[in-house]
C-alpha cells in the first residue's frame, strides 16, 4: 500500500521535455453575424473618409465655406409649416407671426395678429409665405393664420372674435416697419465703416446695390473682373423705390466697384432684412 | 469606441462608419472619359449608394429614392431653370460638372474625416439640412400630387405651379434653391 499510493498522482516525469505548449488561438471570426454586422447594427450611417487623399478624390479636400453663404443658411433653417399651403418650409423664408396683447383702444378685442420682423422665441407662433401678394389677395382670411396654440389652453378660452385680424398690419404696415429698420441698421453700418480698411470681395459676399438700369432684384454672379472670381449675391434695391436707402447705397455706404460689399457673419441682421423685405415685395 | 470592426465598416456605440471606396464618388477622369450613357448610370448608381445614409426611417429613405428618379429620369432642369430665374443666362456650370458637384453635395452631407476642418464640419452640417428639408418639401408636395391626377404635370411637368399665384411659399422655396444651385454648381 505503501507504494502504491504514489501511482495515484499524475506523473510530472515528461514535464522539462514537452516546453513548447499548444497556445489556444481564437479562430478567425467567419460568422456573417460579425462580419457584415452594419447591416443590422441599427445604428446611424456616417461615410468614413480617411486620409488627406480620399478627402480631395471624393470632394476636391476643400469647404465650400456654407456657414457665410446667405443662400444656404435660409435653406438650412429649421422646418416650419406654412399655414396657408399647408406645406413645411425652411422657417428663415416665413413671416412669423403673433398674438400680442391689445392695449386699450381697441375696446372688446383681447389680441392683435401681428407679423414679426425679427424672429422671436415662444410657442405661440405661426408662420405664413413671405409675400405681399398672398395678403393683399381676396382668398386668403387672416383667421387661419392664428397660431392654433390659443386653442390649447385650458383656462383661457379666446375666440377669432377677441382677435384684431387687419391686413394693414401685414402689407403698408409691414413694409414700411421692415424700411425703417433697414435704415437702421444702414445708419450704424455707416457710423462703422469710416474706421474701415478698404474691403476684398470674397466668394458668399453680398453686395447691395440700387440702380434702375439693372431689372433683376437678386442675382447670384461670379465676378469674372475681380482678382479671385468670386461669386456674389448682388441685391438691387430699386424695387423698395426709397430715395433715402437709395442715396445710402449708391453715396455714402459704398465702399467697392460694385456697391456695397457686406459679410454675412458681419452684417447679418441687415443682409436677412433686406433679402427678405425684396422677396416680400416681388 | 469602436465596438466591431469589419472589412466594409466600423461600428462604435452610436454610429456606423461606412468605409469609402471608388463605388462612392466619380473622379475628375472618369467625368471626361466615360461616354454619355456610362457617366449616368454610373452616377446613377452612386447617387443611389447614398440612400443608406440618408436616414434610418425607411420612409425618408424611400422620398430620397423617389427624389433620384424624378431627378434622373423625368426633370427637365432647363425648362425649370428658365421658368424659376427668367433673366438669368444660361447656366455656367455644364451637365457633367453639375452632377458631380451635387454627388460632392451628397458626399459632404454624410462624410466625416479625422482631417475634417473646422468649416468642412459646419459644411457637412448645412448641406445635410438642406438635403433634409428638401425632402421634407418634396416629400410634401407628393402628397399634394397624389391627391388628383392632373397635379402631376402641374408639379413636375411643365412647372405652372411656377408661373400662377397659387404657391407662394413653394415658389419661393424653388428660387432659393436654384440660387444656391446657382451658387455651388449643383443641380439639386
Amino acid at each position: 500500500m505503501s507504494e502504491n499510493w504514489r501511482k495515484l498522482f499524475v506523473s510530472r516525469a515528461n514535464a522539462g521535455k514537452n516546453t513548447s505548449k499548444k497556445t489556444l488561438k481564437v479562430p478567425e471570426v467567419r460568422s456573417p453575424l460579425l462580419t457584415n454586422f452594419h447591416r443590422w447594427a441599427g445604428k446611424e450611417r456616417v461615410l468614413k473618409l480617411t486620409g488627406k487623399e480620399q478627402l480631395d478624390e471624393a470632394f476636391g479636400g476643400n469647404s465650400w465655406n456654407l456657414g457665410n453663404n446667405l443662400l444656404a443658411n435660409m435653406l438650412a433653417s429649421p422646418m416650419r409649416t406654412d399655414k396657408v399651403s399647408r406645406i413645411k418650409f425652411p422657417r428663415d423664408l416665413l413671416i412669423q407671426l403673433k398674438l400680442v396683447k391689445t392695449g386699450d383702444e381697441k375696446a372688446g378685442k383681447l389680441a392683435t395678429l401681428v407679423p414679426q420682423i425679427d424672429l422671436r422665441k415662444g410657442k405661440t407662433s405661426s408662420y405664413v409665405a413671405n409675400s405681399l401678394k398672398l395678403f393683399g389677395s381676396k382668398k386668403v382670411s387672416l383667421g387661419n393664420m392664428v397660431p392654433s396654440a390659443v386653442n390649447d389652453s385650458n383656462t383661457v378660452n379666446i375666440s377669432l372674435t377677441d382677435i384684431v385680424l387687419n391686413k394693414d398690419l401685414f402689407t403698408e404696415r409691414y413694409r414700411t416697419d421692415m424700411l425703417r429698420c433697414i435704415e437702421d441698421c444702414m445708419n450704424q453700418l455707416h457710423i462703422r465703416h469710416y474706421s474701415e480698411v478698404p474691403v476684398t470681395v470674397e466668394d458668399w459676399d453680398v453686395v447691395l446695390t440700387y440702380s434702375r438700369s439693372n431689372e433683376n432684384d437678386i442675382e447670384v454672379v461670379r465676378l469674372k473682373q475681380l482678382p479671385g472670381e468670386p461669386t456674389v449675391i448682388i441685391l438691387n434695391l430699386k424695387i423698395l423705390e426709397n430715395d433715402s436707402i437709395g442715396s445710402l447705397v449708391n453715396g455714402k455706404l459704398k465702399n467697392h466697384d460694385t456697391g456695397v460689399v457686406l459679410k454675412f457673419l458681419k452684417d447679418e441682421r441687415l443682409i436677412r432684412l433686406v433679402y427678405s423685405l425684396l422677396n416680400f415685395s416681388k | 469606441m469602436v465596438l466591431i470592426e469589419s472589412k466594409r465598416a466600423a461600428i462604435t456605440s452610436s454610429k456606423i462608419f461606412i468605409n469609402a471606396s471608388h463605388n462612392f464618388y466619380i473622379s475628375q477622369e472618369q467625368v471626361q472619359t466615360l461616354g454619355d450613357k456610362e457617366f449616368l448610370s454610373a452616377s446613377y448608381r452612386r447617387f443611389f449608394r447614398m440612400k443608406q445614409f440618408v436616414s434610418k426611417r425607411q420612409m425618408v429613405k424611400d422620398s430620397y429614392a423617389t427624389y433620384l428618379r424624378y431627378k434622373f429620369k423625368i426633370e427637365d432642369y432647363e425648362l425649370k431653370r428658365k421658368k424659376v430665374l427668367p433673366d438669368c443666362h444660361s447656366s455656367a456650370t455644364d451637365f457633367r460638372t453639375a452632377v458631380r458637384n451635387s454627388l460632392q453635395f451628397m458626399i459632404r452631407a454624410f462624410s466625416f474625416g479625422d482631417e475634417y476642418t473646422a468649416e468642412m464640419v459646419t459644411d457637412s452640417y448645412k448641406c445635410k439640412k438642406i438635403l433634409k428639408n428638401l425632402l421634407t418639401v418634396d416629400y410634401h408636395r407628393n402628397r399634394l400630387i397624389n391627391r388628383s391626377s392632373k397635379m402631376y404635370a402641374y408639379y413636375r411637368r411643365d412647372f405652372k405651379f411656377l408661373s400662377d399665384d397659387r404657391n407662394y411659399g413653394l415658389r419661393q422655396y424653388e428660387e432659393n434653391l436654384m440660387r444656391l444651385n446657382e451658387s455651388l454648381g449643383t443641380r439639386l
